[in-house]
């Protein structure tokens, strides 16, 4: 659905913006933390079928925490920042300064863990709605976003069944030491307001080439 | 003058070239994609100056500032990265990169870094 | 501002702090009063970082200087920051605090709204509270295991047994046989090597038999050298023989016992559900009784 430009274009848009992030979070932290290059696909709810959603992005299929947040009027969508709940304990227990212990069973989560992920939840999200705002010339307005606990497979049942159609999917890999977390930054978006981005995102292009 | 632009987006290439010509308009310039290309191209193309992103696929920007110093001891190279952190930075510096540069590129940033390389 | 809102401001149980554009206070509640110990009059006009010098940091700054231009929110963790504000009386304990930023805009005056939880005893309390639970879960399972299993074998016991064999009988569709294995000449190898030695044997025995077991198989010790093997879903003579066959066949190779090689077979009886009974006691006996035919015959003919 994006041309290799386009999706050049989106790519290197969103490293500078997780990075930025990266570096809020490290200096939190104090520790380094190493990036990937993020992978960003866009695609349309409709023409997914049934197998597609199910295989699509893994992680959805397990348990997750997502913190999401609903912004603008005009320019409108959801962005969801998904993150897989075998890693929260890990980052708690980084975050605390505390041994990490594996627990065979996974006990159920504390308010800590929540609010880790809040933070985080909310560090990337700021980045990326900010960057998006100051792409498309407009203040895009949202809230501190949400954490919500998703049972297996939960989420991709609620995330495909909406009504907006378009979905960029953003894949951020980041690590601290050794463990590797994974996030995943998902948004949504109405019809228009794809149309917008991309409009935008030609822009930029026409404008490199002259 | 001639400059090595290396980056693996055909977009942050083509921008960093554009705001560069603004500043070195008469300079000759030159792409890679990613660290390998750089070492390979550095040897033949011999820039006066190196943009160097840092994730990149094959070989990242810090491995390829390593090897390009290692070869070419007099090599300047200035990072241009969207990883911002601090202790990126002075990886990067003690690898021996003159200066760093934060993505997104512009020109006021491109005037500080001529006034570095000119005295 | 208006007396009504400020009073509900200083009954709020959490800290809020209003700072205007160059980041001074102007507003600080009585919530913030008593658990710093400052009061309004002595920190409004001043730099936030002067009253709270944990605040003197570039990312706070950042996020304050995008709350009032920006628009932007924060979240800030007590489990990622610590905390902001100091308490003002002797204190023992981590202090925990969560802290909101956000922008407020008032008569085209911008402004940046701080809120602070403080979450210090919450955190403490669900740790510990997690912690006895994490305890008593832990102490609930030693009791279990305790009371199913066999403490030198690890297998289930004889309770374990007894009650699955017993549920079963209950179920109306339930097909299953019971092998009854009783070790030949266990007693000798006790008399000859000792009693550890023969305790080290039924440990190597039951570590060989629970390769048999899969969803539908339980191998458990009933007591000395005595071992039950439940089968669900068996019933033809085939079936039976070929379990039997892999039973002799496990246990053919010698075992080795502190250097020494020790050979030791098994006799075996079996019962199935429902044809050979319909209680644990009947099934019990008919399998106990037929090992004992087994066991006689091997002692006739001297093999078995």
């Amino acid at each position: 659905m994006l041309t290799t430009t386009q999706e050049d274009i989106l790519k290197e848009m969103y490293n500078v913006f997780v990075g930025e992030a990266a570096n809020l979070l490290s200096e939190i932290l104090q520790k380094r933390i190493f990036l990937s290059v993020p992978e960003v696909e866009l695609l349309s709810i409709r023409d997914l079928d049934f197998i597609d959603k199910d295989n699509l992005i893994p992680i959805l299929n397990g348990t997750i925490l997502s913190t999401s947040l609903k912004f603008g009027n005009v320019f409108s969508g959801r962005a969801e920042f998904i993150f897989p709940t075998e890693q929260i304990k890990y980052v708690t227990a980084l975050c605390l300064g505390e041994e990490y212990a594996m627990e065979a069973e996974e006990s159920s989560f504390s308010d800590e863990d929540f609010d880790v992920v809040k933070e985080i939840g909310n560090i990337i999200l700021n980045a990326i709605m900010g960057g998006m705002g100051s792409l498309l010339e407009m203040k895009l307005d949202y809230d501190v976003p949400q954490v919500v606990l998703h049972e297996q497979g939960e989420f991709s049942k609620t995330f495909f069944n909406s009504q907006e159609s378009n979905i960029l999917l953003l894949y951020v890999n980041f690590s601290v030491d050794e463990s590797e977390v994974i996030g995943l930054i998902l948004i949504k978006f109405s019809l228009e307001s794809i149309e917008f981005l991309i409009q935008k995102v030609d822009e930029i292009s026409r404008d490199v080439d002259e | 003058m001639k400059i090595l632009v290396v980056d693996d987006s055909a977009f942050s290439q083509k921008i960093t070239i554009k705001t560069l010509r603004s500043i070195y308009p008469d300079a000759v310039y030159e792409t890679a994609d990613d660290g390998v290309e750089c070492i390979e191209k550095y040897g033949t193309f011999l820039p006066d100056l190196v943009f160097m992103d840092l994730l990149m696929p094959n070989m990242t920007g810090q491995e390829a500032i390593v090897q390009l110093i290692k070869k070419f001891p007099d090599a300047k190279i200035i990072v241009l990265s969207a990883d911002v952190q601090l202790t990126v930075r002075e990886e990067a510096l003690a690898a021996g990169a003159l200066t760093f540069i934060n993505k997104p590129i512009n020109v006021d940033k491109l005037e500080e870094i001529k006034l570095l390389i000119e005295g | 501002m208006n007396n009504l809102y400020l009073t509900i401001i200083n009954q709020l149980d959490n800290g809020i702090v209003l700072l205007d554009e160059q980041l001074n206070i102007q507003l600080w509640n009585n919530w913030l009063e008593k658990y710093t110990g400052q009061n309004k009059s002595d920190v409004e006009g001043l730099h936030v970082t002067q009253v709270i010098p944990r605040l003197n940091r570039n990312i706070y700054i950042q996020m304050f200087e995008k709350a009032l231009w920006n628009k932007q929110k924060n979240f800030c963790s007590a489990a990622m920051h610590g905390y902001f504000v100091d308490f003002h009386f002797e204190n023992t304990k981590k202090l925990r605090q969560n802290m909101l930023i956000r922008h407020i805009e008032l008569d085209n005056e911008i402004y940046v709204m701080l809120e602070i939880h403080d979450v210090t005893n919450h955190y403490e309390r669900i740790h510990k509270l997690n912690k006895s639970l994490q305890n008593s879960i832990g102490f609930t399972k030693s009791l279990e295991r305790y009371a199913f299993y066999d403490s030198l074998t690890n297998l289930p016991n004889r309770k374990f047994i007894l009650d699955r064999i017993e549920n079963l009988t209950r179920q109306e569709d339930a097909v299953f046989t019971l092998f009854f294995l009783d070790l030949n000449g266990f007693k000798s190898v006790n008399d000859c090597f000792g009693h550890t030695q023969g305790d080290r044997l039924l440990q190597l025995v039951a570590e060989r038999c629970i390769r048999l077991t899969d969803d539908q198989s339980v191998f458990a010790r009933l007591g000395g050298d005595e071992f039950v093997l439940l089968v669900e879903n068996i019933s033809s003579i085939e079936q039976h023989k070929k379990q039997i066959a892999k039973i002799h066949e496990l246990l053919s190779e010698p075992f080795i016992v502190e250097n020494q090689s020790v050979s030791i077979s098994t006799s075996i009886g079996y019962a199935s559900f429902p044809q050979d009974g319909v209680t644990v006691k009947q099934l019990l006996n008919i399998a106990d009784r037929q090992m004992y035919l087994h066991k006689q015959k091997i002692n006739n003919d001297g093999y078995n």
